[in-house]
């Protein structure tokens, strides 16, 4: 009876441990921005496709046209910090009997583009047929990879001092000791706690190169 | 005993870790979709069109501004905080004697099994029509 109330903490724990160390994104949304539309009463349709092939290309890279001579343009941006694409716009060209007509669409993922669809296609619109532009926030810069002895964070590798155990600890709180059994890490203040064959509390040194505690002794190559 | 133990948690945790393992990131893809000219129609049937097309594939469309500016647009797929992961517009013009109709779309890939171009290919279907 004791022993399955044990096995009954222990599916706990484990489950526990999967849901709440595995930390979920924000959940992320599509705004779409349609509306604009500009007519002009001169110009070809290659000047339509011109200008929106040097709209887009103002604030969105790989400006393309669908299929050569369509007149229909696509731009995307790129976000280092998501890793994906996270910003698209497009200018549809149509020729009148004089002129021209050129809608605009645009699209971004919130909350990971810095801008809105509207503000995006305000600028696109305004620099294709004139208007004021106002800048967008820059794409975030990729997270870095600390490097060092950091105190903020246990990223590096681990040496054991006293036994043949090394573990390599990455940005995600996740660990992988040298036989390939996972585990996580965390940290506060300089308090440890690395969930490895069980939860152990250990102090991190204030150099950031040494932890100790629960039985265990490591130093960081740093 | 203790060992045993020790190696049961690291189990089940490696379990549950793998079986709550991270969503892909969700990446947008944008389509521009089919263009169509329809003749001898006028442009509210392409109004009327529009409207039920991205109703049937999405929800509650809407015509954008004031007046009829034949510019539609809808979403879909709403999370459970009501925020939409597709979205698609149908653009109305009117030319000489009939009309132009584009569709363009947005989908954000996952959640969305859609591609944005596949999104598109739906609602120009459900607009009726040959291409």
């Amino acid at each position: 009876m004791k022993r399955r109330r044990w096995q009954a903490n222990i599916l706990a724990t484990g489950s526990f441990c999967g849901v709440v160390l595995c930390g979920v994104p924000a959940p992320a949304a599509v705004d779409f921005s349609v509306g604009i539309r500009y007519v002009s009463p001169d110009g070809s349709a290659q000047d339509c496709s011109d200008k929106a092939k040097s709209a887009l290309s103002a604030f969105l890279q790989s400006a393309a046209e669908s299929s050569p001579g369509s007149g229909e343009w696509m731009a995307t941006a790129q976000n280092p910090r998501a890793g994906a694409v996270t910003a698209a716009a497009s200018v549809r060209c149509y020729p009148l009997s004089k002129g021209y007509v050129a809608t605009f669409t645009c699209a971004v993922q919130l909350p990971d583009n810095p801008y809105g669809a509207d503000t995006l296609c305000l600028d696109v619109a305004h620099k294709f047929y004139g208007g004021k532009v106002a800048a967008l926030a820059p794409m975030p810069a990729p997270t870095a990879v600390p490097t060092g002895c950091s105190t903020v964070n246990l990223v590096g590798t681990w040496v054991a001092d006293d036994k043949p155990l090394t573990l390599k600890a990455d940005l995600n709180g996740d660990l992988t000791d040298n036989d390939g059994v996972s585990g996580n890490w965390g940290l506060k203040g300089t308090t440890v706690t690395l969930t490895y064959y069980g939860e152990h509390t250990l102090t991190l040194s204030s150099d950031g190169k040494h932890m100790r505690g629960g039985g265990y002794n490591f130093t960081r190559k740093c | 005993m203790l060992k045993t133990r020790a190696g049961l948690f690291a189990a089940v945790c490696a379990a549950a870790l793998g079986a709550s393992a991270l969503p892909a990131p969700a990446a947008l893809d944008m389509a521009v979709g089919e263009r169509r000219v329809v003749k001898n129609q006028p442009v509210s049937s392409c109004n009327a069109a529009a409207k039920n097309a991205l109703n049937a594939v999405l929800k509650t469309a809407d015509e954008v501004g004031t007046g009829d500016t034949g510019e539609w647009t809808a979403y879909g797929l709403y999370d459970s905080a009501d925020h939409p992961s597709v979205a698609a517009a149908v653009h109305c013009y009117p030319i000489d004697n009939g009309f132009v109709v584009t569709f363009t779309c947005a989908a954000e890939v996952p959640p969305s099994t859609d591609t944005a171009s596949a999104l598109c290919s739906k609602i120009a279907t459900a607009f009726g029509g040959s291409p």
